[in-house]
């Protein structure tokens, strides 16, 4: 009794084996994403490039205060924030969106015509902000395809700069989100609808459902799991919009409106040689983060059910 | 023992070669590359150093130069060097506050401990003062030459930086009225406009058209209006105007600032739909386009003219080109003669794993003789003395064309700028009168200054009363602001006030666009008032604060130095 009690068992045998084949992945991501925080010691200091770090004056918290003391920070922070949470909810709120194009693009009969389309749609994903903006910049300057035509046509006589136009800055975002991520958006959607069990369709059309009735009564509740993963983990991103959408289209003129966190950080901090302030202010998006996660997972639970941990 | 006999055979070497002999020992020095960063040349490009300028040094030392890309953003790119602690061989630095950077964090060479190896710097009167100057104030206090000063030297005669350019066939075409200040320009320009409204090609023309990416801390281009009047905007701080004539400096955002003059300028061309609308968004190279495209009447700098004039200023056809026409009241401002030199520099990286062959460039590059020879290319290719012993240019084609591949393969090849393209700046001056009793540059030579004008420049000058140069007809009239160097010696701000100083620039930038494009008179005064209270909660008058004391302090420091 004693040497079996003493000997392992399988399960913990196979535990071990385990670990060691998952211990590459555990390596890999202790060092690209647990080490980088060791940065955040940055934020403490006074860093000056080129030196080392503990010859730089500790400042304690000074840098994580800096956008706070004075009315003009405050209100840039402010404003900052607003856009980056405006803007990303904007963007949840049409994450439905993607799910319902690929629920009709399924819909589609001919094979040949559903998967042109797909393969149109997705093909934006992979075209970089950048080339997107050239090709805006093409359409909407002051000599642009827009311009030309308007001119041409005697409906206006002097071109107008549509880009530095700053109306609804928010909804254009959005539509260059969305031209650039609804066919890949879809792809999950799709690869979920594919497997749904056909039999389930098959009853339905027994029981005499039409096409909507299908679509709403049998794919829409498969794909609503899939929706809420996507959404909880969107909102761990809701912070973490990128720079390069609001780098490209910003000036003067709408730089108020799609400043983001990660712009601001950019701008204030590395274009301008502030590597510990950028860092600092870096810290308090992940906080800021952390909390939208929680405040999003407790929701889930309570409304669902159902939570990522 | 061996380094001293093999430096001994390669100065001879040197010496021979320079005369044009050839030695077979050459052949024994090892070939050295050296990498650069070089700031303030503001080129994509990259690579070794090519052309006949590198030949040169190859010829000489056995060197090759390979340079990092430089472009626009070069602080980060220096930043991102001195992170990763580690520089190229040779950098150049571009303004006192990337170098200061660079020195506190003790990554430059100490260039005063190789004074041996450096006598082109270090035994030449001419660069006395600088380096004396650069160890007095610009070492961090360690009394060491860790960076070397460029554009040592004299004003060069005939070169003002800012003038206004108007369209030389526009203007005669609306009967060249005269402009007697700034905002005379917007009556001219409008009718200028109205007689050429698009290119022969069908482009809309536009009277004024700016960009924004040389941006700092101002809208730049439009702040820089005041260099027109005497008043610096940039030297001594893009947020201080700085009046040359009366010595007196205040902040850009005063209310009676000339910043807002120049503003309201800009604001009522594009009340008159006189404005690029793309002057916000679009950039330099976009806005030079339109010049060599004839696509813009008014432009600020003397050289900012595009291909325009090249093309055009000879067409006995139709004259054209810009020309300048300068308002009665304006004062252009003159660089000052710099004893100490300007706020460029080059130096020598700490970590630099081959030091000698780097001392043996830099000395090499601070040879007034290959100044000379990068300035004005070889003689008799491009140069030589006349009958009565006086430089002249033989080709002018090649230096006309200097972007084009016009220079002999036989002396490297490449185009005539190649030469200090790559360095953007020197040791001398350009208008530095060397041994040979001329001046550095061809530009400043007697033959070239009586050469015939472009049939533009003849018409412009008869225009001013029969003279034969701009400035001639500016001294004569009392335009010109002869500048102190006083403006170079403004200890930069400590980091607490840069970083203000960066914030401010931002709302600065973002509202001077706004005003600019501002539907009325109403918003753009609006505007003005929410840029200067939010400047001032900031901390705008710490900054005023500040840089007045420092030009109170540069004004007497610069007695020294005069």
């Amino acid at each position: 009794m004693q040497k079996s009690k003493k000997a392992k068992s399988p399960r913990q045998k196979a535990g071990f084996r385990l670990f060691l084949l998952s211990a590459p992945f555990l390596l890999g991501i202790l060092i690209f994403s647990y080490m980088p925080l060791l940065g955040w010691s940055y934020s403490f200091f006074n860093y000056k490039p080129g030196r080392d770090l503990f010859d730089c004056d500790f400042v304690g918290f000074k840098w994580f205060i800096a956008p706070f003391n004075n009315p003009v920070l405050r209100m840039q922070f402010v404003r900052v924030m607003s856009n980056t949470l405006g803007i990303n909810l904007l963007y949840m709120a049409t994450m439905i969106l993607p799910m319902i194009f690929a629920m009709f693009l399924m819909e589609i009969p001919w094979k040949g015509y559903r998967k042109l389309v797909q393969t149109l749609t997705t093909i934006p994903n992979f075209i970089s902000w950048v080339l997107v903006y050239a090709a805006f910049f093409s359409l909407f300057s002051t000599e642009g395809l827009l311009n030309t035509l308007l001119i041409g046509m005697g409906v206006i006589k002097t071109p107008v700069n549509y880009l530095t136009e700053n109306s609804h800055m928010w909804l254009k975002m959005l539509g260059y989100h969305l031209w650039k991520g609804l066919g890949w958006g879809a792809i999950v959607y799709i690869s979920a609808i594919t497997s749904i069990d056909s039999e389930i369709y098959e009853a339905a059309n027994i029981d005499g459902a039409g096409r909507f009735q299908k679509m709403w009564y049998i794919t829409t509740p498969h794909l609503l799991p899939t929706f809420f993963v996507m959404f909880v983990l969107q909102i761990g991103n809701i912070i973490n919009n990128g720079i390069d959408q609001y780098l490209v289209f910003s000036n003067a003129m709408t730089q108020d409106a799609i400043e983001v966190l990660d712009l601001y950080v950019y701008r204030y901090g590395l274009q301008q040689g502030n590597i510990s302030y950028a860092t600092a202010v870096g810290m308090w998006k992940s906080l800021v983060s952390v909390l939208l996660v929680l405040i999003a997972n407790t929701l889930s639970k309570k409304i669902r059910g159902s939570s990522i941990f | 023992m061996k380094k001293k006999v093999l430096s001994l055979v390669l100065a001879g070497a040197t010496i021979l070669s320079m005369t044009g002999g050839v030695f077979a020992a050459e052949a024994e020095k090892e070939e050295v590359t050296l990498t650069g960063f070089v700031m303030q040349s503001v080129t994509g490009e990259s690579g070794i150093w090519e052309g006949w300028g590198a030949q040169k040094l190859y010829d000489d030392l056995k060197i090759k130069l390979e340079l990092d890309p430089t472009g626009n953003e070069v602080e980060t790119k220096l930043q991102q060097y001195l992170v990763a602690g580690e520089l190229p061989d040779i950098i150049g630095l571009k303004g006192l506050d990337q170098a200061t950077l660079a020195m506190e964090a003790d990554m430059l060479l100490p260039l005063n401990e190789y004074a041996d190896q450096l006598p082109n710097l270090f035994e030449n009167e001419h660069y006395a003062n600088a380096i004396k100057y650069s160890q007095d104030f610009t070492s961090c206090d360690t009394g060491n030459l860790y960076i070397m000063p460029t554009a040592i030297g004299p004003t060069s005669y005939n070169s003002f930086n800012w003038v206004p350019l108007l369209q030389w066939d526009a203007y005669k075409a609306v009967g060249m009225p005269d402009v007697t200040t700034l905002e005379d320009y917007l009556d001219v320009v409008e009718k200028m406009v109205e007689y050429k409204p698009t290119t022969e090609l069908g482009e809309k023309v536009y009277g004024f058209s700016l960009f924004s990416d040389w941006d700092s801390v101002s809208a730049l281009e439009i702040s820089t209006l005041s260099f027109m009047y005497g008043i610096d905007t940039e030297y001594v701080s893009p947020l201080m105007e700085t009046n040359v004539i009366t010595k007196e400096t205040s902040s850009l955002l005063a209310d009676d600032s000339f910043y807002k003059r120049a503003l309201k300028f800009y604001f009522e061309a594009n009340q008159r739909g006189l404005l690029d609308p793309d002057s916000m968004s679009q950039t330099y190279a976009d806005v030079d386009a339109k010049f060599s495209a004839g696509r813009v009447m008014f432009s600020w700098f003397s050289w900012l003219t595009g291909s325009y004039n090249s093309q055009n200023q000879n067409n006995a056809e139709k004259v054209d080109g810009l020309a300048s026409v300068v308002a009665d009241d304006m004062k252009l401002y003159n660089a000052p003669a710099q004893t100490i030199g300007r706020n460029w520099y080059f130096a020598i990286s700490k970590d630099c794993e081959n030091v000698d062959a780097a001392l043996e460039f830099l000395n090499w590059l601070y040879d007034p003789e290959i100044c000379a020879y990068l300035s004005n290319g070889p003689q008799g290719v491009t140069w030589d003395y006349d009958e009565n012993g006086e430089p002249y240019i033989i080709n002018w084609d090649i230096v006309d064309n200097k972007t084009e591949l016009l220079m002999p393969e036989e002396i490297g090849g490449g185009a005539f700028q190649d030469g200090v393209y790559a360095f953007n700046t020197l040791g001398p001056q350009a208008a530095t009168v060397t041994e040979s009793g001329y001046t550095l540059s061809y530009r400043y030579w007697p033959t070239t200054i009586s050469r015939n004008p472009s049939l533009m420049k003849q018409e412009v000058n008869e225009m001013m009363g029969g003279v034969n140069a701009l400035a001639e007809y500016l001294y004569a009239n009392d335009m010109v602001a002869d500048s102190t160097q006083a403006v170079n010696m403004i200890t930069p701000a400590t980091d607490d006030l840069e970083i203000t100083v960066t914030q401010i620039g931002e709302i600065v930038k973002k509202y001077s666009w706004q005003m600019v494009y501002a539907a009325d008179e109403a918003e753009f005064e609006e505007l003005w008032s929410t840029m200067t209270e939010q400047a001032k909660a900031l901390g705008l008058d710490q900054v005023t604060e500040y840089y007045t004391a420092e030009w109170e302090k540069a004004l007497e420091l610069v007695k020294e130095y005069e």
